[in-house]
């Protein structure tokens, strides 16, 4: 590549970015948001949600990184606040190192927000590795493989772990960036017949899909949007919906991208030619 | 505003400095994820599966089980002298073996047979004709990307026709990964300038 051509791509990179800041920023600053229709798999997830009878135990799996938190917080958000409304107990894990500290935080603050008690009504039980042999050995017994919770308590000493194996709670929603809601299914649902619910990153809802067609995994709230679609539902307004305008400008500038680059591409093989 | 928030907007300002090109503004922020990264991961293994797995259960409540677990970690530093490396393949052998003899059957039962019976399933489902037209796309569409795999024998005109379909619903599949990731990385960016304006600057209310 020429030196002209370097600058020249140089410049257009720059240019893209600054359009799609542009385009973010705007659509942050406005005071409108654009209204949300809830997609089937978010009102299946709702549902499943609002039909647990009150006390009943659910487990959540922070199975995501903090790159990807800003997309996973408003869908954590989400879900555990409407849990902690429905006075559904919650038995929190990790997968991931990192999603530990941010689970134990979110956690932490949306249990006192909802004014419930840490042991009680809910828990975080911290990291561990091996994500196959942590799945399968909860099988047996959560506190076998947690005995400790995360800040060092005996789990053996929580009112709420006598909620000890899969079939004391109602399900799992995993809260995933990557591949790990494979792991629940595959070891998880396949073996122990979990219920799976997914809250996903959006760039994996293509490849879960399949699974809810399945039936091997139960719903999937997929991305900003899941998250938007199910605060319309909950009648909140949380991170998700505020964020629907700057994501539909985003979108729009990206789609004009795509025309004009390969309107300019289509033009240069003519000139080729 | 806290120190935390401040922080956190500066490095994430100066993450986005690399968009303008590299610098050592950008390249501190890097290092210092990264640095961050495993320190944080060693502290919580450390505590959350040396000392709780198996510091206390062995040397507190007495589970000589856990000796052998012991040994064959131990085992795994071997590598650090060449001629003890041997010695690693054994708790790599113990591992390899238990992973795949769990993930075997697992992966075969989620991954293959009940996906293949959904695939069937949907026919016998299928309420109306919408039902129908999805089930039959959905079957033309396995079958015939399944045949685009089909690397073993000469491809005649009818394989050849059917792996030219496969290949369309691999580009639908591409394009709405393509879709959903870009999504997924915008809601990112969202996220972080949602941040700058909100909780930093407060030009959002």
């Amino acid at each position: 590549m020429s030196d002209t051509q370097t600058r020249r791509a140089q410049k257009t990179r720059r240019l893209i970015f600054s359009g799609v800041f542009l385009s973010i920023t705007i659509g942050l600053l406005l005071p409108f948001q654009p209204e949300v229709t809830p997609s089937v798999g978010t009102k299946s997830m709702f549902s499943f949600i609002e039909n647990i009878k009150p006390g009943s135990t659910i487990l959540i799996s922070f199975d995501h990184e903090s790159a990807s938190f800003p997309e996973m917080k408003p869908l954590a958000i989400a879900v555990v606040s409407h849990l902690l409304k429905r006075d559904v107990k919650i038995i929190a894990i990790s997968l991931f190192p990192e999603g530990a500290g941010l689970g134990a935080s979110l956690l932490r603050r949306l249990g006192e927000e909802n004014k419930k008690t840490y042991g009680t009504d809910f828990v975080f039980l911290g990291f561990k590795p091996e994500p196959r042999a942590t799945i399968l050995g909860m099988g047996k017994s959560f506190s076998f493989v947690f005995p400790f919770d995360f800040y060092g308590t005996k789990t053996s000493d929580l009112p709420i772990m006598s909620a000890d194996r899969y079939s004391d709670v109602v399900g799992v929603i995993t809260i995933a960036d990557g591949s790990y809601p494979s792991h629940w299914i595959e070891y998880g649902a396949a073996k122990y017949e979990l219920i799976v619910l997914s809250a996903l990153a959006a760039s994996m809802v293509t490849s879960y899909d399949p699974y809810v067609t399945s039936g091997q995994l139960h719903s999937i709230l997929g991305g900003l949007r899941g998250a938007a679609e199910y605060e319309s539902l909950l009648n909140v307004d949380g991170g998700g919906s505020r964020a629907m305008l700057a994501q539909t400008a985003a979108h729009i500038f990206i789609v004009l991208i795509l025309i004009v680059g390969n309107i300019s591409y289509l033009r240069s093989r003519k000139k080729k030619v | 505003m806290d120190i935390t928030t401040t922080i956190s907007a500066l490095l994430t300002l100066a993450v986005f400095s690399f968009l303008y090109g590299d610098n050592p503004v950008y390249k501190f922020a890097e290092r210092l994820l990264v640095g961050l990264a495993v320190g944080y991961a060693l502290v919580i293994n450390w505590q959350q599966t040396i000392i709780d797995r198996l510091y206390t259960p062995l040397f507190i409540d007495g589970r000589l089980a856990l000796v052998v677990a012991l040994v064959l970690g131990l085992l795994m530093f071997s590598r650090f002298k060449r001629s003890w490396a041997w010695l690693s393949g054994i708790p790599l052998a113990a591992m390899i073996g238990a992973g795949a003899g769990a993930a075997l059957p697992a992966m075969l039962e989620a991954r293959i047979f009940k996906q293949l019976s959904a695939t069937v399933a949907v026919f016998h489902d299928a309420s109306g004709a919408f039902e129908m037209f999805s089930a039959i796309v959905l079957l033309v569409g396995f079958v015939t990307t399944l045949g685009y795999f089909y690397f073993g024998v000469h491809r005649s005109n009818a394989l050849a026709v059917s792996s030219k379909i496969g290949s369309y619903f691999l580009m639908i599949f591409f394009g709405a990964t393509f879709g959903y990731t870009v999504m997924s990385r915008m809601s990112i960016l969202i996220g972080r300038l949602d941040f700058l304006m909100r909780d930093w600057l407060g030009v959002i209310g």
